[in-house]
């Protein structure tokens, strides 16, 4: 194996990379905590008292996964709002005219997409993932404080909050889920995936692949990411 | 003079004794010929089969009976030796009282049980060895009668076997009554007799424990008054709302039990206590039938869980809010057919108890998450706002993968 072939580019600053770890593993034990969760409350009448103390040691759980993505996300706005990388990044992930574009064309017009440093699908996965996080949080919290939200918050304003932060929560979170990990790891051109969210790298063949398959050249320089290594 | 002053009382009390002394003397004489062979286990060894039946022990002359003779219980043998079968004592000839009592009880009633297996007066008193009640070691006294009645009611194979009650489980009275607050905290602790009566078994009114369920207010309430006053006036008692087996409606031993009155649940411990209340209550709440019939708005009713009351009771919290801080602990208030108006202030009043704050916007919340109830319209539009937002999700996911497999199709051909 020649050493053209084993250079890594950065794809992503270590910061975000950390972020994203961080999210993962929090967005893991939230789900499998908040499944257990409804699983307890699901149970049959008079089999919960067996199930407190594990019910409380779920709950338990959820909330701390919760804690630590809610301050993995604000982590997430500091190193936008106060880094230059994280700023760029930010620009660049922003949807454009040519997203729309590309969007009504099915992505099958390549020209359209000249400088770009995420791809259309990216850009989607994180704004649908950011937006689905943010609206966790704030039900989490809303219902977490309940005896005092629910003296300002109407009851079927409430329903949805039960409701998002329920079972259908949960269900949206699992597709958003295997969507993710289809993009990464199983989508044509891509497969057998990447170790880009292990350590913000990506190898020369990743990127002639992601190349071909976004059909355009990316600009490494515009944020200092790409750059052999 | 002076010796007819000082003889004449001393001949009068010489005679009296001479006359007692002999009258005593015939019956210790007519005993005594009992006694030859019964106090002499020996003798009645080489005499008879079974000697340990009628062998009398020396201890008799503590019994309360020790000045009747033999024969004031037993048929006169008319000599001896005398026949082997010398009838049934009959202790009602003097007890009548407790004679009617007992015939009107489960214990002697024969159509509750036979003769055979109904429990005589020498089963709980003793045969010969009968002490005052009040003296502690007879069987009867106040710290043994548990042990008594456990002799039956302790034995599980026993009562398996004669009652059939099917309210009357196996428990054992003696282990869980001594472990009551009512035996552990009072100079005069309630056992058995205290709630059973002694003889009658509380059938001479012609009510059952099993049977009647004012019975058990009635009993309670000459202590613990206010509670059952309280209680008498809510809804369970006033309409006789049965319980799930359909005979007795709610009284106090559903929610305190009967023989094991602890002061742990309910009282002093609350930690304990929340959890506890509720539990009794989803007893008949949790069952679609009995809620259904009584109570329409609460159908499958299963507060512990699905409301924020009970998830509280899940996690873990000790003083969260159980069926009693609203409903009363013995009052049951019910709102039920409450105007509405009035109904939302109430409940603003209960709710502020532990959320000063609360509103009427707060109480509008439901209090009670039912399970397999109709969702009412808002919840049915949320919920097909949801299942609408995840079938998107799903068609727009399919919908990019068969987009993406296309494009590698279309590569694919393209090379080729």
């Amino acid at each position: 194996m020649s050493s053209e072939t084993l250079k890594r580019y950065i794809r992503f600053q270590k910061p975000v990379v950390a972020q994203h770890f961080i999210m993962m593993l929090s967005v893991m034990g939230l789900m499998l905590s908040g499944f257990e969760l409804y699983s307890i409350k699901s149970a049959l009448p008079g089999s919960y008292l067996d199930d407190s103390s594990l019910y409380s040691l779920w709950e338990q759980i959820h909330i701390w996964f919760g804690i630590i993505l809610t301050l993995s996300i604000v982590w997430h706005f500091i190193y936008i709002l106060f880094t230059l990388y994280g700023h760029n990044d930010f620009l660049h992930i922003l949807p454009n005219k040519n997203d729309l574009k590309s969007l009504f064309s099915l992505g099958f017009k390549r020209q359209m997409n000249k400088k770009k440093r995420f791809g259309l699908q990216e850009k989607i996965t994180y704004w649908i993932i950011g937006a689905y996080l943010m609206v966790m949080i704030i039900t989490g919290i809303l219902q977490y404080a309940n005896s005092f939200t629910a003296n300002y918050i109407p009851r079927t304003i409430y329903i949805y909050i039960d409701g998002f932060h329920g079972k259908y929560g949960l269900l949206m979170g699992g597709v958003l889920t295997v969507w993710h990990l289809y993009s990464i790891f199983l989508k044509p051109g891509r497969f057998p995936g990447t170790l880009s969210w292990w350590d913000g790298k990506i190898s020369s063949a990743e990127m002639d692949r992601y190349q071909k398959t976004e059909g355009t050249n990316q600009d490494y320089s515009d944020t200092d990411t790409g750059n052999p290594n | 003079m002076r010796y007819n002053g000082i003889l004449i009382p001393k001949v009068t009390a010489t005679l009296l004794l001479i006359i007692s002394g002999s009258l005593v003397h015939a019956q210790v004489s007519g005993d005594g010929q009992c006694a030859e062979c019964h106090f002499n286990s020996s003798l009645l060894d080489a005499l008879i089969e079974q000697p340990e039946r009628f062998h009398i022990s020396p201890d008799f002359i503590q019994s309360v009976h020790n000045d009747i003779s033999c024969i004031g219980c037993h048929a006169d043998p008319g000599g001896h030796p005398h026949p082997e079968v010398m009838g049934i004592i009959q202790c009602g000839t003097c007890h009548e009282e407790e004679l009617k009592e007992y015939l009107g009880s489960p214990h002697g009633n024969p159509l509750t049980l036979s003769m055979e297996l109904a429990p005589k007066c020498w089963d709980c008193h003793k045969l010969h060895l009968i002490r005052k009640s009040s003296n502690d070691l007879s069987n009867v006294h106040i710290n043994n009668e548990a042990k008594t009645c456990a002799v039956c009611h302790g034995n599980e194979d026993f009562n398996r076997r004669i009652i059939t009650l099917p309210n009357l489980n196996n428990e054992m009275p003696d282990r869980t009554i001594k472990k009551g607050i009512h035996y552990l905290n009072g100079q005069n602790p309630l056992t058995c007799s205290r709630c059973h009566r002694v003889h009658s078994l509380n059938e001479e009114r012609g009510k059952s424990w099993q049977s009647d369920y004012s019975m058990e207010e009635d009993f309670c309430g000459e202590c613990h008054d206010a509670e059952t006053t309280s209680f008498k006036r809510n809804f369970h008692f006033e309409h006789g709302i049965a319980s799930t087996n359909g005979e007795i409606s709610l009284t106090c031993s559903d929610c305190h039990q009967e023989h094991l009155v602890t002061d742990d649940k309910y009282q002093n411990n609350e930690e304990l206590s929340a959890g506890e209340v509720t539990d009794s209550c989803i007893e008949c709440h949790s069952s679609v039938k009995i809620s259904g019939r009584f109570a329409q708005n609460i159908i499958g009713f299963n507060s512990s869980i699905d409301s924020f009351h009970g998830t509280s009771n899940l996690g873990g919290e000790l003083f969260f809010s159980n069926c009693a801080s609203c409903h009363g602990i013995h009052e049951l208030k019910t709102y039920t057919g409450m105007i509405k108006e009035k109904k939302k202030l109430d409940l603003i009043s209960e709710c502020g108890t532990c959320h000063p704050n609360a509103a009427s916007n707060f109480v509008s919340n439901p209090v009670h998450m039912s399970r397999g109830e109709d969702l009412d319209s808002e919840e049915t539009i949320a919920k097909y706002i949801f299942l609408a937002i995840i079938i998107t999700m799903i068609s727009l996911i399919m919908f990019s993968i068969i987009i993406d497999f296309y494009k590698l199709y279309q590569r694919r051909k393209n090379e080729q």
